[in-house]
């Protein structure tokens, strides 16, 4: 039972250190340990592990074309630290079919016309010595078309006002507000081309807020703005943003409201587009702040009259991206007045005779606009051939019809 | 629910005295517009839910206040 040597094993970092003991003699009688010999230690060569990767690599940013995604590699474990590489692949379903995109092995990967509609992952190799792992992502979701600016498609325009993004390069804010609780205002701009909405409603703090100016994103510096504050367009009730389709929406009170002044110039041509939401009994778009003889586009509940427009041309009418020759004004408040979104594009007018600003929204007290307003863009040129582009445009944002 | 007067002062007082209260600051310079009647001799003023007056209270303005 003497003079046996065994080996005990021990990791210490990257080295193995093997202790050597030499077993001591053992009576017989007493089984009792007598002595231990001087332990020697040998410092052994590095004890190679194999890599493995213990959490799945992740990808960040929006599934959009022209967006930039981002991933991070997972973390590994190995002797010696294995190393990682990544390789964007692509999938027509997001769930099998995998392919590598070719070139695509940096952290960021910008999306492309090629990954519209297709899904994204990444894969993360981890490599050293002894072998090599590899671990995915979980997929993106199905990759959007790229986000298209109105303004930098159909440009020109004489005035845009909206609450989501018109043009790229578009610095300023959408919208100034006031909140009820101490009138204090502020500006609120854009995430992601539409209404910064998390910062609106944490302004108003639970209370309601106003829209004291629409800022004009054309770049002609015509915003409306509204200094009374019974006038002030609401955009914020109990805390909470208004909405219509899902995105953000002002609501204009007939019992306050006396319109909104656009201040564009007058023009031989005036072709203009908006989107509305009102069951209103009756209104004209807008009319001559100066005059009130001259207007477009009245209607009113169970009203034979054909005059829909005064001294502005001979402007055409679509709604919703369909050529519309309502016989009367009863039938052009039923195309404008569903109480759902509504597209309004109004082709050939005339404004030119108008002295005064453009009275949005408001004629006299038979014509006070009651509902909610999200964009009008006015062009002071013929956009008729631009039209249809211009309706998909934004049918694409608000997925009226 | 409007306040009415032949006195535009009157409503004028009225308009100053709650925007000062209400301490409109910004874009906001005050309260609302003075409505004139078509005859010019009449005006009026939308009242605010929190500042009473003794001013003449109508409900409603009528159609021919408008045209």
């Amino acid at each position: 039972m003497d003079g046996r040597k065994i080996y005990d094993l021990r990791r210490c970092d990257d080295l193995i250190m093997a202790v050597e003991l030499t077993l001591p003699s053992i009576s017989a009688q007493s089984m009792t340990l007598q002595s231990v010999e001087p332990i020697t230690l040998v410092l052994g060569s590095v004890l190679n592990i194999a890599p493995t990767i213990t959490t799945n690599p992740t990808i960040s940013g929006t599934a959009k074309v022209g967006k930039t995604l981002t991933a991070t590699a997972g973390d590994t474990t190995g002797t010696p630290p294995p190393t990682s590489t990544l390789q964007w692949q692509r999938s027509d379903n997001g769930t099998s079919g995998w392919s590598d995109i070719s070139g695509a092995t940096e952290t960021t990967f910008v999306l492309v016309s090629a990954d519209e509609t297709k899904y994204l992952r990444v894969e993360q190799t981890a490599t050293n010595i002894e072998g090599s792992v590899t671990a995915t992502s979980a997929s993106t979701s199905q990759v959007a078309s790229a986000f298209s600016f109105l303004l930098d498609d159909y440009g020109g325009a004489a005035a845009a006002y909206s609450l989501r993004l018109l043009r790229e390069e578009y610095q300023g804010s959408a919208i100034q507000v006031r909140r009820a609780s101490d009138n204090q205002e502020t500006s609120i701009g854009f995430v992601d081309n539409d209404l910064d909405i998390e910062t609106l409603e944490e302004f108003a703090s639970g209370t309601k807020a106003f829209v004291t100016i629409w800022r004009d994103q054309s770049g002609n510096g015509n915003d409306i703005e509204i200094s009374s504050a019974s006038q002030q367009p609401q955009i914020v009730d109990g805390g909470s943003t208004i909405t219509d389709g899902g995105k953000a929406s002002m609501a204009i009170d007939e019992t306050y409201s006396r319109g909104l002044e656009i201040p564009i110039t007058a023009s031989s041509r005036q072709d203009f587009f908006q989107v509305h939401k009102t069951n209103d009994t009756g209104f004209i778009i807008f009319k001559d702040s100066a005059s009130t003889s001259r207007f477009v586009w009245a209607n009113q509940d169970g009203s034979t009259s054909t005059t829909f427009y005064l001294n502005y041309g001979t402007p055409s009418l679509f709604v919703n991206g369909t050529s519309q020759n309502p016989e009367n004004r009863d039938a052009l408040h039923s195309l404008l007045s569903t109480n759902n979104q509504v597209l309004v594009s109004s082709i050939g007018g005339d404004s030119s005779e108008f002295t005064g600003n453009i009275k949005w929204g408001y004629y006299s007290s038979a014509f006070i606009y009651d509902g909610n307003l999200q964009e009008i863009i006015f062009y002071n040129s013929d956009q008729s051939s631009n039209r249809t582009g211009i309706e998909t445009n934004i049918n694409d944002h608000y997925s009226i019809y | 629910m409007y306040y009415v007067s032949t006195n535009k002062e009157d409503l004028d007082s009225y308009n100053e005295h709650v925007s000062v209260a209400e301490n409109y600051n910004g874009t906001t310079t005050h309260w609302s517009e003075i409505i004139e009647h078509p005859n010019g001799t009449d005006f009026a003023i939308m009242k605010h839910e929190k500042y009473d007056s003794d001013l003449t209270e109508v409900d409603s303005l009528s159609e021919d206040w408008f045209e």
